[in-house]
């Protein structure tokens, strides 16, 4: 565990990020192998799964980013083959952009696990674009995140 | 009731089995929809299909404009979802159905052709009654506009009542 990561829910983040990110064959992980959404929501700070996605959407698309540029994002990366998502993910990967960005009309009739798996999956994607030292540190700003999120909702 | 343009004098009328549906729910005219129903149900989804594609998005692009008139697409979505939001069609789905319509680049070829069609011939009476309302002359005019792009693209929509 990265000793400045303070909660299990960011580190189990930075080990799946890291094995996601591992390009020999041999070590490389798919994402149906780790269930990573269940993963994350099982540690002690679920919320700092989605305040990371925040911080890594603000990181790569800017913090305000209009509806076409989601779209645009997520067409890219769906047709790429870069990701594991495919163009029948697109629609449900947007809708779990802008949830994380404060939309929440845009999942209704989709189901918790279904966004939460293709988000986890933008997440790794996201990722992939930045160095592990990176990483680390937006894991730790979305700590704070999360705990002050937590303290306003406690 | 009978379709405006069915008199004399009516360049455009619409005459297949779907335009008559449509029109009839977009003013709630029951004796309409019963003298529709009475010539017995839709054969042709097919084609019926292809009217209702033609025609929500010439209401979309009438009313909406531009793909960036993320205001006026996010109001549509939100009153045709709660139209249907008994019957399961995710408020994505919808919107992407509607921002296609007005040319934006969004994936929906894994919409099912059912789901599409409800969203838009839903889609359409929204659009037709929004304000300005469309006068019976316009509405009737749009559907048969709608037919002939069915037609030109090799669709033959199947006749409703009076359509002799």
């Amino acid at each position: 565990m990265d000793p400045e990561v303070r909660t299990s829910t960011g580190a189990t983040l930075m080990a799946m990020i890291a094995a996601m990110n591992r390009t020999d064959s041999e070590h490389a992980v798919h994402a149906d192998e780790l269930h990573p959404w269940s993963a994350t929501q099982a540690g002690d700070h679920p919320l700092v799964a989605i305040t990371l996605y925040r911080r890594l959407l603000f990181a790569r698309l800017g913090e305000r980013v209009e509806l076409h540029e989601v779209t645009a994002y997520v067409n890219d990366l769906c047709r790429s083959g870069r990701s594991q998502l495919s163009m029948a993910d697109a629609r449900v990967a947007e809708a779990s952009i802008r949830w994380s960005l404060g939309n929440s009309r845009v999942v209704d009739g989709i189901s918790v696990e279904r966004i939460g798996d293709v988000g986890i999956q933008v997440l790794f994607d996201l990722a992939k674009e930045l160095e592990i030292t990176e990483i680390g540190h937006l894991v730790r700003l979305a700590e704070q995140d999360a705990f002050e999120l937590e303290d306003r909702m406690s | 009731m009978r379709l405006p343009g069915l008199g004399k004098g009516r360049s455009k009328r619409p005459v297949s089995y779907v335009s008559m549906q449509l029109f009839a729910n977009t003013r709630g005219d029951l004796e309409e929809r019963k003298l529709i129903r009475s010539h017995g149900s839709l054969k042709d989804f097919t084609s019926a299909v292809a009217v209702v594609d033609a025609a929500f998005e010439l209401l979309a692009r009438r009313r909406i404009q531009s793909a960036l008139n993320t205001h006026d697409i996010n109001q549509t979505a939100e009153r045709i979802f709660e139209y249907l939001k008994d019957r399961g069609v995710a408020f994505i789905d919808i919107e992407a159905i509607v921002r296609a319509a007005v040319g934006e680049d969004v994936h929906v070829a894994d919409i099912g052709i059912r789901e599409s069609y409800l969203v838009k011939s839903t889609g359409f009476i929204v659009f037709a009654n929004a304000n300005p309302r469309l006068s019976d002359n316009e509405l009737s005019a749009i559907l048969a506009d709608s037919e002939q792009i069915a037609i030109s693209k090799g669709f033959t929509p199947e006749a409703g009542p009076n359509s002799k």
